[in-house]
Order: C-alpha cells, then structure tokens, then sequence
C-alpha cells in the first residue's frame, strides 16, 4: 500500500491571518510550538482531532487546511 | 526543549551515572567480595532502591505550565513516548537474554550462579530500562521535528 502524504497549508494561513505566530496557533490550538513546527514541515501528521482544532483556529474546513495526496 | 525531551536528557544521565557508580563500587571493593563484604551489600541496596526512586521522580512531567493555557505535553509528544516505550521494552528483554546466555554459558560447570548476579540483573534492567526510554524518546523527537 502506497504511503499517504498529507500536506497543509498552515504556513500560509497564519500570515493570511496578521501574521499568526506558531506560539499564538499553538495556544489556541492546544498543543506545542514544537508540535506546529514538525506540522508545517511535514515531519508529523495531526490526529483528527488536532486537525479540526487547528482548523477551527483559522475559521476553516480541515479540507481547506489539509489536503491528502493519496 | 520539550519537557519530555529534559526527562530523556535527565534518564540518560541517571542511567549513565549509576553505571559508572555500580562499575565503580564494584571495582573498588571487588565482585566477588559481595557474599562477606556488609557495605558492598548495603551500597548495592542502595543503588538499586535510589535509583529506582530517581527514576520514579523523573517520569513526572507536568502538562500545563502553572496558571497558564500555555500545553507542555500534547498527542505528539504522547506518540512518541508510546514508541519510545517498545524501545524501552525490547531493550530490558535484549539485556535479559543476553544475561541468561551468559550466566549459562559462564557457570554451565558449576550448576549454580552466584547470588550477586540476582542484583546485578535488576540494577543492569533498571539501567538499561532507563537508557532504552531514553534513547527511544531522542530518537522520536528527531524522526518526528
């Protein structure tokens, strides 16, 4: 079986969003900066969970956040 | 630094610390000396009891910083001890066989292994429990950052 990639956005939209820092995000979120900067780098996908929390931070779809590339 | 990355930093050193402390006792007053020598005995206890206790105190890890939403720990760093757990599994039941080879294969002859090596286990499975965690959550640290 191939290997999902997900990749995202997240870069992107926190300078959409007055230049969110990954501190802020990671506040608001509820996880670590570390967490968000292994995200951003594709170093680790977020559960569900995270996802959404992460997704609801920008006001967005997990979709429109993270896409899988299958 | 995450604070699961400090307590790996921490339980190397513990785990690296008390083998130089058991090497050194043991160097010091002699292997063989542990069924007459009272001290090396009591020191033996002592290092086995201690650094259990040492190591209890370093798996607490707070989640929250005090009086802030700020998260310390979150899922991946929960991922990461989890597999840094079966590093640590197989790392204790490795130094198990290794032992039971050795102890096998050194005292085939006599039929009966010397009471130290009852001591010598537990402290070695500590010690390699310890760095084995360790060493597992350095490892998902760099794979996962």
């Amino acid at each position: 079986m191939p290997k999902a990639e997900i990749s995202n956005r997240i870069r992107r939209l926190r300078f959409d969003h007055s230049e969110m820092t990954q501190e802020e995000l990671a506040n608001k979120a509820g996880c670590t900066r570390q967490t968000i900067i292994a995200i951003e780098a594709g170093k680790y996908v977020p559960s569900l969970t995270l996802a959404f929390q992460i997704a609801r931070v920008f006001g967005m779809n997990v979709e429109d956040v993270f896409q899988y590339e299958g | 630094m995450t604070p699961l990355q400090k307590r790996a930093w921490l339980g190397l050193g513990v785990g690296v610390g008390m083998s130089l402390a058991i090497l050194a006792v043991f160097i010091a007053r002699g292997v063989t000396s542990f069924d007459d020598d009272l001290v090396l005995r009591g020191i033996t206890y002592v290092l086995c009891v201690g650094g259990l206790l040492v190591y209890g105190v370093t798996l607490r890890i707070k989640r929250r910083k005090p009086g802030r939403s700020e998260v310390l720990v979150d899922e991946r760093d929960e991922k990461i001890i989890k597999r840094a757990t079966m590093v640590q599994l197989w790392a204790v039941l490795l130094s198990l066989f290794i032992w039971a080879i050795a102890l096998t294969e050194a005292y085939w002859g006599e039929k009966s292994v010397p009471i130290i090596f009852a001591y010598l286990i537990a402290i070695s499975g500590l010690i390699v429990s310890i760095i084995g965690q360790a060493i597992g959550i350095l490892i998902g640290y760099r794979r996962m950052s």
